[in-house]
Formats: C-alpha cells, structure tokens, sequence
C-alpha cells in the first residue's frame, strides 16, 4: 500500500501505511491550498490597489480643497489624479481578477459577473442622478460632496453585499466602514470628506491588506 | 462507518489524487477549463487525458466540450458520486491515521 514513486515531494517513503496515508492527506491539503490560491482573486491585492487609489486621488482633492493647504493643487490637477488613479485601480483589477478565474466556469463565474455588473450599473446610476442634480444649478461644492459621498456609500454598501454573499466577514466589516465614514464625511462637508475617504478610507483599506499580509506571512 | 474500508484504487494513484483534489477545490457546480486543470497539475495533455478517461469511466468526472467562438473549449468538474468517493478516501485515510476521533466525526 505504497504510493508510487512520482509523487510530488514524498518524505521518506518507506515508513508503510500510515506514512503512505498522511502523506496522501498532505498531498490532498497542498493541492487544494494552491488551486485556492491561484483561482481565487487575492482580497490583500485588491483592497491595496483600491486603498492605494483612494489615499492618492481623494487625499488630491483634499489638498486642492483645503484652505490651509500647504500644497496649492488646482482643482483640475486633483480631478485627473483622483482619475488616472481609479482608472488604474479599475484596469489592475481586472487584469488580476480574469487571470485568476481564467478557466473557471459555473456558479461562481455568474456570481462574479452579475457583482461586476451591479459596481458597473451603481456608478453609472450615481453618475446620473448627480448630472440631474446639477441641473438644478447647484454649487460645484455640492457637487463635489455628493460625487465624494456618493462613491463612498456605492463602495460599502457592494463591500457589504460581497461579504453576505461570499460570506467574508472582513470585506463586510470594511463595506460598514465605508458607508459610515462617507455619511459622517457628508455632514462634516468639503473638504473633510475628501481627508476622510482618503485617510480613513483609503488608508483603512490598506490597514487590512496589511494586515492580512502579515496574517498570511504568521500562518506559514 | 467507512473506517476500514479499501482505499479507492481509482483514486489511490499521485496523478488522480491530485486531479481529484484539484476538481474538489472548486466550488460545486463549477467547472474548470483542461488547460487551467493541465498548468494546475503541470501534466502533459496526453497524461491528463488519460487520467481523466480513467475517473470518466468510475463516473467521478464529467468533461463537457463546448465552444468559444471558434476555438473548442473542454471542461471538467466532479460529478456529485465523484465528490462522494474523495470525501470518503480522504475518511478513510483519516481513519487509517487514526485521526477520525480528532475531526469530530464521532462524537
């Protein structure tokens, strides 16, 4: 009851069965840790990223914003930096998330997809009803905060509906954080929302892909 | 209840044990492409295709061919019996180490 000698790394193979049969079960948890881990988008990458982002392109805004800035960043600087930065956010998790799931067909192909779709329909939806308010003829002050206030609501309440639905409990945590701080980031108004999602946003999402890192690093 | 059970010949080979892992990995009623499972398992086609024939036959596997656009796409997934059988070799296994009073399978 010896396994055959081609088995990826066999410690010594000689001890009979119950070595055989551990040796099986290592062979078992090994190859199902690295299909997880390369099938699976990794939560730690893309809470960077999108942490990354919104540190840079919110944390723009609030120096631009800012009476007592130390920095003085035009307004239009701010936009295209808050711009390019979600863009790349947006095009690097894309890359990662098809080659991660590339191959993977089913149920949770179709779950990632209808996700991806409802972050696609939330922003365009947003888009819209602040074009509509704009038209009122509204400050751009105003404007500003419901774009700042808007996403962040739109980003924790999908964060919070991802963790309900992949039963995550980290990324609902963090979707709760999101949608508190953009409303408490509302009521204190411009520029402090921008300090808020920036710091409290951004930063918080890269407080946990830190964290997560270093849990990951513990655990080996 | 399979404590003393035969380890299941069919699964009971590295390359099927391995194939057989991989596929349980996935999420029920997913499917994975022969060319992600190949790079997965870093197995020839032609050795992968032999193993897969061999599961086919006991019905623990189901590869469906379909098309994207032009080029044939082929892919597998556990069948629900196939699921069954490793969740039993890895009992027994557990049972043969001993550690089946460990995992809390009997009270």
């Amino acid at each position: 009851m010896t396994t055959s000698s081609d088995s990826a790394n066999p410690p010594e193979n000689t001890e009979g069965l119950d070595l055989a049969a551990a040796e099986s079960l290592a062979l078992i948890e090994a190859q199902q840790r690295q299909v997880g881990e390369q099938t699976e988008p990794d939560a730690r990458v893309l809470y960077g990223l999108w942490g990354l982002a919104l540190l840079i392109g919110e944390g723009a805004f609030f120096l631009a914003t800012w009476e007592d800035s130390p920095l003085d960043i035009p307004l239009g600087v701010a936009g295209v930096t808050l711009f390019v930065s979600l863009l790349t956010a947006m095009v690097l998790t894309s890359i990662h998330i098809a080659r991660r799931v590339a191959g993977v067909r089913g149920n949770s192909s179709r779950q990632g997809m209808f996700y991806g779709w409802t972050w696609m329909v939330g922003f365009i939806s947003l888009a819209a009803v602040i074009s509509g308010v704009a038209r009122t003829g509204v400050d751009e002050q105003t404007i500003g905060l419901l774009w700042a206030a808007g996403s962040g609501l739109v980003i924790g309440l999908l964060y919070m509906a991802g963790g309900a639905m992949w039963l995550d409990r980290t990324q609902f945590a963090l979707g709760a954080w999101f949608a508190v701080v953009s409303g408490a980031g509302a009521v204190a108004g411009v520029p402090w929302i921008y300090l808020v999602l920036s710091i409290a946003g951004g930063g918080g999402m890269l407080a946990v892909a830190a964290a997560m890192a270093a849990r990951t690093k513990l655990g080996r | 209840m399979t404590g003393d059970a035969e380890l299941d010949p069919v699964i009971h080979a590295p390359a099927r044990l391995r194939l057989m892992a991989t596929l349980s990995a996935l999420a029920q009623g997913d499917r994975l492409s022969f060319t992600r499972v190949q790079k997965l398992l870093d197995m020839t086609g032609g050795n992968l295709s032999t193993h897969l024939r061999r599961l086919e036959d006991a019905g623990y596997v189901e590869v469906t061919k379909s098309h994207l656009g032009r080029t044939p796409a082929t892919h597998v997934a556990l069948t629900r019996a196939g699921r069954l059988a490793f969740e039993n070799y890895t009992a027994t296994l557990r049972a043969l180490l001993g550690s089946a009073t460990t995992q809390g399978s009997t009270p």
